[in-house]
């Protein structure tokens, strides 16, 4: 059970990112805290995870400054998208 | 306060003496005869005349005998660096185990002697003596060593010095003095002259030594984390993004599992017989039958794993809803 920092992609797009740390979550009954640019790869990202007991819903990750439903969890985070550093807001989406 | 302590020195004494003489003579048989130093080196003055000689095959273009010549300076040169080389193995080994019982046995006679003197301001000499003694040693070990071990460091020296020795012998079997083409590929061969023989030759000798297994082992070291750093990013750069369906049913699988883990390893047993009962069903399924004295938290740890690794491998997800469906 994966939990505190592990690496994530940074080749993936905003949807595809959301999507992979959401199933990530998920098998993993873990839940996402905080998603960062790796300082010590290129190119990669790292996300912090927590364990979990209860059900949990999925993610979205939108540019900063760009609405999207749900509750904030990081906002304005540098993150690789694409393979290019880029200003991330990510929301816990609602039921 | 000179008897205690001329008891220690006599001890010390007693312990130092026939333990150090042992170690040096089972370090290493004696050599035979004809491996004497003064047989198997290699006299400046008959190489000198070895290279005058190899110059002279050259300028007279006797390229079969400057060959010939080449290999002989080489290889007696080699074996010149061999024998000198086993014996700085075995030096090595006993000098840093001296080093070692020497510096033990002073603090020994020291910590000793602290119990035994009633001297106050002694006591504080000994005790100063003893830290310096150990901060010596722990320099020296330090420094020098860089704290490897003496094992760690010859296995280095053998390695390196064996592609070394394997890079010159094949070098000197299959390259001539000069440029020549190979006559079933036509491909140009480089020449291997003695000059760049001679380069290798140095840089053989010099990986025995142990700046040079330090520096090696350190490259290693280096080499090998950045290698796994590679690979890792490689390999969570080649994961594939779950499908919107995919996570679809993960997600449904996750809430259903859940409380299943909940109530398995839960309180309430009615609730947990039933929990168990599933989840070994569906390992069943999954072709993972489990032991039958498997405990409750083997079988969550085994089922959950089998989720985590669908990470990984996305097309396990639909062998385990139909499992998790199956065993409703």
């Amino acid at each position: 059970m994966p939990v505190g920092r592990v690496p994530a992609p940074g080749n993936l797009s905003l949807s595809d990112l959301a999507n992979e740390l959401s199933y990530q979550e998920q098998v993993n009954f873990t839940q996402l805290t905080a998603l960062t640019s790796d300082p010590t790869a290129a190119s990669q990202n790292l996300a912090t995870y927590i364990i979990r007991t209860t059900p949990i819903t999925n993610l979205a990750i939108v540019a900063t400054g760009t609405s999207s439903p749900g509750t904030a969890i990081t906002t304005n985070t540098t993150v690789y998208v694409s393979g290019a550093k880029t200003a991330v807001d990510v929301y816990r989406l609602p039921l | 306060m000179s008897s205690p302590l001329r008891s220690v020195r006599f001890l010390a004494f007693l312990v130092f003496v026939p333990t150090l003489t042992g170690c040096f003579n089972t370090m290493a048989p004696t050599p035979p005869k004809i491996l004497a130093p003064a047989i198997t080196s290699y006299p400046a003055s008959v190489y000198s005349v070895d290279v005058n000689a190899y110059r002279v095959a050259i300028n007279s273009k006797d390229y079969t005998q400057a060959r010939v010549l080449r290999d002989q300076i080489v290889y007696r040169t080699l074996a010149d660096i061999e024998s000198t080389y086993g014996r700085f193995e075995v030096q090595l080994t006993t000098s840093r185990a001296t080093e070692s019982v020497l510096a033990d046995t002073a603090q020994l006679g020291i910590t000793a002697a602290i119990t035994v003197v009633s001297a106050s301001d002694v006591k504080d000499i000994l005790a100063a003596s003893l830290s310096g003694l150990q901060g010596t040693q722990l320099s020296i070990d330090k420094n020098f060593f860089r704290e490897k071990t003496t094992e760690s460091l010859i296995s280095q020296m053998r390695a390196d010095r064996k592609n070394l020795e394997a890079q010159i012998v094949s070098r000197l079997a299959a390259q001539d003095v000069i440029p020549t083409t190979d006559p079933t590929t036509k491909a140009n061969i480089a020449a291997y002259s003695l000059d760049a023989a001679w380069i290798d030759v140095t840089q053989y000798y010099y990986a025995g030594t142990v700046p040079s297994a330090l520096v090696s082992i350190a490259t290693t070291t280096g080499n090998n984390a950045t290698a796994a750093a590679t690979n890792l990013t490689n390999t969570v750069n080649s994961l594939v993004p779950p499908t919107a369906e995919q996570l679809k049913t993960a997600t449904q699988l996750s809430d259903e599992l859940l409380p299943l883990f909940n109530d398995a390893i839960g309180p309430d047993p009615t609730k947990s017989a039933a929990a168990l009962k599933r989840i070994r069903a569906v390992l069943t399924d999954l072709k993972l039958p489990p032991a039958t004295n498997a405990s409750a938290n083997d079988l969550v740890s085994a089922l959950k794993l089998y989720f985590s690794s669908t990470d990984i491998d996305k097309t396990k997800l639909a062998a385990l809803q139909a499992a998790i469906e199956k065993e409703k």
